[in-house]
């Protein structure tokens, strides 16, 4: 076939995919029009934003003078002249390998955990798993780590004679990475937690049963093969929420250890990107390193579609 | 109190010995005259020393006096009034007629260090009061500073008040001898005298007396004429003379002080703490008890005075409103003129119903407040601003009183009621003291109680047999007074703050054995080392078992939520108890009064002391036998240790307690002053509004706050076309941002420059952090107020903010910027880059060292001059395991340690950056040997490097440290236990040697700015430099002596002494109620003060500065040099790269 033809005949095929489309769209338009808002709210917030942030990380922006477009200086400078880039970015993975599996897997355990009690203790028992995450819980952890000696948890070291001075939790570089760890993961049972107790609710219960007569020998095997297939949306939203948690953590660990952290052992890309953004002014600069923080945690969702499409195999 | 009781006994003895050897001396000595004595006053002198004569040979066969001596200063807290009064056995409180008054004229001034009369006060003559126009009074000037008094003569040996007739003034004019006239002026804090008999405090508490001072609103409540909202007027000091008796300033005692007086003569004299005063005369006399309303009821028959039955009288307590602020159904009842004015004096309300009366109040804390809960409170909207009640937590300080002078037609009997609410304390009671003309009318209203509730209702003072007591007010003006009073809590307190400085002493004495924190696992030998604390920490045991059981009896078991602190201190106290010895105690008791009377059997500690103690009270037991069976309870010396930090904390708590148990508040709506009739008929209005008029209350705000701006603080005016100046404050940025602080600027802005120059100004409250993107998007503030150095220079970098030093736009800039009697250069620096000045300064902070007199005079020590001191002081205090404090960075708040390291920086001659600004000099050998001296402070001398400064220095676990000096007002309302215990002078400096060789100490250090600036506009147009124009004129108004001092003293009488501003304009600093040595001290360190400069990425300097610091005291070994010199190349790196941007920029800026 001819060039033109393959042109004409992809054209041609195209014009009547639009028409389909178009067709389709206005048999259901009443939907579209549900849908309309949240499209709108989302375009406007979400879609519009990355953009800007994208044609901003190719300039020179210092927030109250025009922007200049200088084209990858940005990028350059991030992975050949910025030191500290690389120690955000190596925090930043390090947090969320750990966070984004760890809080995963620990909400759905005890999401599976209390599956199993009564209506009434699983409400409250949920309320109690998930109230961490809702309010800001950082100042508690604070008297915990507190530096001085009446500092909970040196208090009790030092009572019960483990220790005989006080460790500075949160001031040693030793301790500051370990000591956010605890708490970010105490916190992490979240959104994903709550679609968890709710997907593992919406099972339907006949394939306990035709499961049972099929030979499912224990718990194991009916979480395997029954439960975690049967609940694989929630699972995809699940790791797509704590995917992009994980690695925008920042205000928890700021709020433990201060901002910057001692030599920066906590420092992520957050804490990188704010400290451009609001110290430092160079929003052009910090816009390139959200552009790579986004990248990354697409890569990462990716990744983790790839994983869980092996659930129940 | 055994050896003191001698002492006092031995030092009088001696003292009337040598006094009547040397008496005949002392009088024949002629008077040393001040040189601007008026002529009038040296004959007052001879007058009064021939008066004394007379007296002498009247009353008393022998003419004695006392010999001068030097005051003795020192003070002692654990001679407390109760136990100067137990000191002296004698009780006689003799009323001795014709004796006792001592006026101006007599009043003399005492040289402080030898105790020699200087000469006569100076008397000013015939000063009128505001409210008394027909009084006239001479008063004897007792100024700022100085020691002055009488003195007197005392017919007869026993206990006695002392009243003040003074005046608090506010201005006063008079003339000298030489016919000059004298203006003084008078800062607005309450007058602090202390009180000497012979040349001594008398007893702890009488270090200082406070004499309230007047205040009243300058205007009844206006309605702001755009937006409706009620304005606050301000709050003014007035001249009035005033009675009051010598009592406890932190109220604890309710009755006015005694002072046992012998026989002969003595000197009564008061040294200025704070503030001046003319005092018409003192009073030596006894105070009567208030007579119950039974016998006050009979005096009324007698007189034959009876009830006005047609009278009704609204008096909204929070002062006079203008009739639109009302609704129109409360305006039926309470605005209406015919019914608002139904019984007024004819005279009186031809005038405007604002002379029927008026509120004076002791504190300008007592101001109107708003209170939109119910919409019953009167005036009300719902949603505009409406000042409707007063009091509240504002009104809970100890002797705080609110007086109302109201106009009533006939003289007669009348019944009082309040609308008041108590919603503050839950479980306990508020007390008020209620008087009528200067006089409490009965018994039963000298402690108003009022219960916790959480709406507002009525009370009507009934005796206990619930009678409605009638009141006697005469025609005319009638003085009605309600007074803060402890009550019986007074009592509670007193005896909890005894044994909280006992228990402070127990825990000192075990802290000098045992370090703050001890090793669990070692024995201290406690009970042969300080057996004297361990014995303390037992009776104070007692005492709080038997304190606590006593409030729940007063106040019933709705208290025991108030209580926590106290519980906790108990139950470690009881944790502290050898158990062993509880059984062999409860053997004791049992053996005593026999197992059955015993209620003790479930072994319950506190129940057995409580069981103890009431056989003692009963007098079952002789106090011998008390003694013995108490001491069958032992404490447990090996436990101690393990439970000393929870003691340390437990005290604090306990602290604060105290402190807040003593708070008493009350809000006031109104009062009615009516028959007894009326006052129990249906036509008063209801004090609470029903639950449907509640619910349409708040629908309609609710729907109200769609329409309402509330950002926009006080609305403005438009004049003629012409744009306002928009001003910004951010929430949160220093001192300024917060609705009350905005609406007192939006309120001098009205008053003060609006009305002056005709430039509107709109102010506006904004979220922290709207500034940048505002400017961003270009919807940005003109001007913007209370903004850091590093903002605003980081601004000027990016073109953002005006250059103030320019000629052509400003001509008037160096008046302001340059003018050293505005601002010290440490104010100007940080704002200034190159030739360019980017703010003007608003506040400024800096440290002091703080000492507490009372344990470095224990210890021997002197306050610190130079760091070489200090560390000879920290030696000393470690050994009693006490120590220093140095400011430490705050975790999570980068660059809050850089002004220490800054102080030590500058003293050493060192500096931040180069003159050109374009690379740091922290690799000077100043520089190192700053970073290393501070590191030092912790890896060699061990100080702590997270603590809380008010409170250890409270405990006096940290008696001297360095500190902001905004932590003198804190501490003075934090901590008032310890007032008149501390002081604070400059920072230790180094010794260097000047270029001409000679050595003197350096004092420098840094100090924190912040400044308002102007958002960069256009300058093209004429009517665009018209507006730029305007916006100076703001900023030159807003930070220029008038409104910074103005502001200062409105936002300290709106939030109380904590609040303290700290004004950079040196102008208006002085006008601040500062007393005039802490005055003193704050100028001469604010000469010292320098500033950190700012350069481009200045930002990474205080980061890494602090980051080496943190390496250096957490790794030790690690070597300061190196560790500085690496983090201090990081630096450089920044700045270089931020000059690399800014190149033109900067360029542009130094040329």
């Amino acid at each position: 076939m001819a060039k033109s033809e393959i042109k004409a005949k992809n054209k041609a095929f195209f014009k009547d995919w639009l028409k389909y489309q178009f067709k389709e769209m206005r048999k259901n338009g009443s939907l579209y029009l549900f849908m309309l808002p949240y499209l709108l709210v989302f375009a406007v917030f979400t879609i519009l934003p990355v953009i800007v942030a994208m044609y901003f990380s190719f300039t020179y922006f210092n927030v109250l003078e025009p922007p200049q477009w200088t084209g990858f200086d940005n990028y350059i400078r991030l992975f050949t002249a910025d030191d500290l880039f690389m120690t955000a970015f190596k925090n930043t993975l390090f947090f969320a390998v750990i966070i984004g599996p760890g809080g995963y897997i620990m909400s759905l355990f005890f999401a599976w955990l209390i599956n199993e009690l009564g209506r009434k203790t699983r409400a409250v028992m949920t309320l109690f798993y998930y109230a961490p995450s809702l309010a800001s819980v950082y100042p508690v952890w604070k008297i915990i780590f507190s530096s001085d000696q009446y500092g909970l948890l040196n208090g009790f070291l030092m009572n019960t004679g483990i220790t005989m001075t006080n460790i500075k939790w949160l001031e040693n570089v030793d301790y500051i990475v370990p000591c956010c760890l605890i708490v970010i993961l105490w916190s992490s049972l979240g959104t994903s937690f709550l679609t968890f107790v709710a997907g593992l609710q919406n099972v339907d219960r006949t394939l306990y049963e035709a499961g049972a007569i099929d030979g499912v020998k224990n718990r194991w095997q009916e979480l395997w093969y029954i439960t975690l297939p049967y609940m694989k949306p929630q699972l995809m939203f699940g790791a797509v929420m704590s995917i992009s948690g994980a690695f925008s953590v920042g205000a928890a660990i700021t709020s433990l250890v201060g901002y910057p952290s001692q030599d920066y052992v906590a420092h992520t890309l957050i804490h990188h990107l704010e400290d451009y953004a609001n110290q430092r002014m160079e929003l052009g600069y910090a816009c390139a390193i959200a552009v790579l923080l986004f990248l990354l945690q697409i890569l990462a969702n990716k990744l983790i579609a790839k994983l869980l499409s092996k659930v129940g195999e | 109190m055994k050896s003191l009781r001698n002492k006092m006994l031995i030092f009088v003895l001696v003292a009337s010995m040598v006094l009547s050897i040397f008496s005949c001396v002392a009088y024949a000595e002629p008077e040393e005259t001040d040189v601007n004595l008026e002529q009038e006053n040296t004959t007052d002198v001879q007058d009064e020393t021939s008066i004394t004569e007379n007296e002498g040979s009247e009353e008393s066969e022998s003419s004695e006096g006392v010999t001068p001596q030097a005051f003795d200063q020192s003070i002692n807290n654990e001679f407390d009034y109760k136990a100067y009064r137990n000191s002296i056995k004698d009780t006689a409180m003799p009323v001795v007629e014709n004796w006792g008054e001592y006026t101006a004229k007599d009043a003399v001034q005492f040289d402080r260090t030898t105790g020699e009369k200087i000469g006569p006060a100076i008397v000013v003559e015939g000063v009128t009061s505001e409210n008394y126009e027909n009084e006239k009074y001479d008063g004897a000037l007792f100024p700022e500073e100085g020691i002055y008094g009488w003195e007197i003569d005392v017919p007869q040996s026993g206990w006695y008040n002392i009243t003040f007739s003074y005046m608090p003034y506010e201005s006063l004019e008079y003339k000298d001898a030489n016919g000059d006239i004298v203006k003084l002026d008078c800062q607005s804090s309450a007058v602090q005298r202390r009180v000497y008999i012979d040349y001594k405090v008398p007893f702890y508490e009488a270090r200082q007396v406070n004499l309230e001072r007047v205040w009243k609103d300058e205007s009844i409540l206006k309605l702001h004429s755009d937006t409706q909202n009620e304005k606050r007027p301000y709050q003014v000091g007035t001249n009035q003379w005033q009675t009051v008796s010598v009592r406890d300033y932190m109220g604890y005692e309710v009755d006015p002080f005694k002072f046992y007086l012998e026989e002969g003569s003595h000197v009564l004299a008061f040294e200025a703490i704070k503030e001046g005063m003319l005092v018409e005369k003192i009073t030596i006399h006894q105070i009567a008890d208030a007579k119950p309303y039974a016998d006050v009821k009979k005096e009324y028959a007698n007189k034959g005075l009876s009830q006005v039955t047609d009278a009704l009288y609204f008096i909204q307590a929070e002062g006079m409103h203008a009739p639109e602020a009302y609704t129109e159904d409360q305006a039926a009842i309470f605005a209406d003129a015919e019914r608002y004015g139904l019984n007024l004096n004819q005279e009186i309300e031809g005038k405007i119903p604002e002379a029927t009366y008026s509120v004076l109040k002791s504190s300008p804390t007592l101001y109107a407040i708003t209170d939109r809960s119910s919409p019953s409170t009167v005036p009300y909207h719902h949603a505009k601003i409406r000042y409707n009640t007063i009091g509240a937590d504002k009104w809970q300080a100890p002797n705080d009183w609110i007086e109302w002078r109201v106009n009533v037609e006939k003289e007669g009997l009348y019944v009082i009621s309040f609308k008041a609410r108590q919603n503050t304390l839950s479980g306990l009671t508020t007390t008020r003291k209620l008087t009528i003309n200067g006089e409490v009318p009965c018994a039963e209203v000298e402690n108003l109680i009022f219960n916790y509730d959480n709406s507002f209702s009525m009370y009507t003072p009934e005796t206990a047999e619930g009678d409605t007591i009638l009141f006697h007010l005469k025609a005319g003006e009638n003085r009605i007074r309600l007074e803060s009073t402890l009550g019986k809590m007074g009592d509670f307190l007193a005896e909890g703050e005894n044994s909280l400085t006992s228990l402070n002493y127990a825990y000192r004495r075990i802290l000098m054995i045992t370090s703050a924190s001890p090793d669990t696992n070692k024995s201290y030998m406690l009970d042969a080392l300080v057996p004297d604390a361990l014995e303390i920490l037992k009776t104070e045991y007692y005492n709080l078992v038997i304190l606590r059981n006593e409030m729940m009896n007063q106040y019933g078991d709705e208290i025991s939520a108030q209580l926590t602190s106290l519980e906790s201190m108990i139950l470690l106290l009881e944790r502290m108890v050898n158990s062993s010895s509880i059984s062999a105690f409860e053997e004791a008791l049992e053996t005593k009064f026999g197992a059955s009377s015993d209620p003790s059997s479930d072994g319950e500690l506190a129940d057995m002391i409580v069981f103890l103690n009431n056989k003692l009270n009963a007098g079952e037991i002789t106090e011998a036998d008390w003694t013995r069976t108490f001491a069958t309870l032992k404490m447990d010396h090996t436990v101690i240790p393990t439970l000393f930090t929870n003691l340390k904390d437990a005290i604090a708590a306990m602290g604060t307690w105290i402190n807040d148990m003593s708070q008493n508040p009350l809000e006031l709506d109104y009062f009615v002053i009516t028959s007894e009739e009326s006052a129990n008929s249906e036509s008063l209005p209801e004090a609470d509004a029903g639950f449907f008029a509640k619910l349409l209350h708040e629908i309609r705000s609710f729907i109200a706050s769609f329409t309402e701006d509330y950002d926009n603080i006080g609305g403005t005016v438009a004049q003629d076309g012409q744009e306002p100046v928009v001003v910004w404050l951010e929430t949160g940025a220093g001192l300024t941002g917060s609705r009350d602080n905005a609406t007192i600027l939006k309120q001098l802005i009205d008053d003060m420059f609006t009305a002056k120059t005709g430039v509107t100004v709109s102010t506006r409250l904004v979220a922290g952090g709207s500034l940048l993107p505002s400017v961003l998007s270009g919807i940005g503030p003109e001007v913007c107020l209370s903004r850091g150095a590093v903002d605003a220079i980081n601004y000027a970098f990016r073109g953002a903010v005006m250059n103030l030093a320019n000629d052509e736009l400003f001509p008037n800039w160096r008046e302001v910027l340059a003018n050293e009697e505005r601002y010290k250069h440490s104010a100007v620096d940080p704002f200034t880059f190159g030739n360019g000045i980017y703010a003007i300064p608003e506040t400024q902070d800096f440290f002091m060292t703080f000492y507490r007199t009372d344990i470095l005079e224990e210890l021997n020590l002197t306050p610190p001059e130079t760091w070489d001191e200090v560390y000879n002081i920290i030696g000393h205090l470690q050994n009693k395991q006490m120590t220093f404090a140095m400011p430490v960075p705050v975790v999570g708040a980068v660059g809050s340690g850089n002004n220490t390291f800054a102080t030590l920086l500058y003293q050493k001659g060192g500096q931040y950056y180069t003159d050109e600004r374009d690379s740091t000099m922290l690799t000077t050998d100043a520089a190192l040997d700053a970073f290393k001296e501070w590191t030092e402070f912790y890896t060699l001398y061990n100080l702590p490097n997270t603590y809380d400064f008010a409170n250890r220095f409270r405990t006096g676990e940290v008696p001297i440290g360095i500190a902001s000096y905004s932590q003198y007002s804190q501490l003075a309302v934090f901590a008032p236990e310890i007032q008149g215990l501390w002081e604070f002078s400059l920072v230790p400096g180094t010794v260097r040697t000047d270029e001409n060789g000679e050595t003197y100490v350096d004092h420098s250090c840094a100090s924190t700015t912040s400044g308002c600036v102007m958002l960069s506009m256009k300058s093209d147009t004429e009517e665009e430099r018209e507006r730029i124009s305007r916006a100076w004129q703001f900023m030159t108004w807003w930070t220029g002596e008038e409104a910074q001092s103005r502001f200062g003293t409105e936002i300290e009488s709106l939030l109380g002494a904590a609040a303290r501003y700290q004004t950079a304009n040196l102008q208006a600093m002085a006008e601040l109620p500062w007393d005039k040595q802490s005055m003193t001290m704050i100028q001469e360190q604010w000469n010292w003060c320098k500033a950190i400069p700012q350069v481009p990425g200045g930002y990474y300097t205080a980061r890494n500065v602090e980051f080496a610091w943190k390496e250096v005291i957490n790794n030790p070994g690690v070597d300061p040099n190196t560790t500085f010199t690496e983090y201090v190349s990081k630096i450089d790196r920044e700045i270089d790269r931020k000059r690399e941007e800014f190149k033109q920029k900067i360029e542009q800026m130094m040329s």
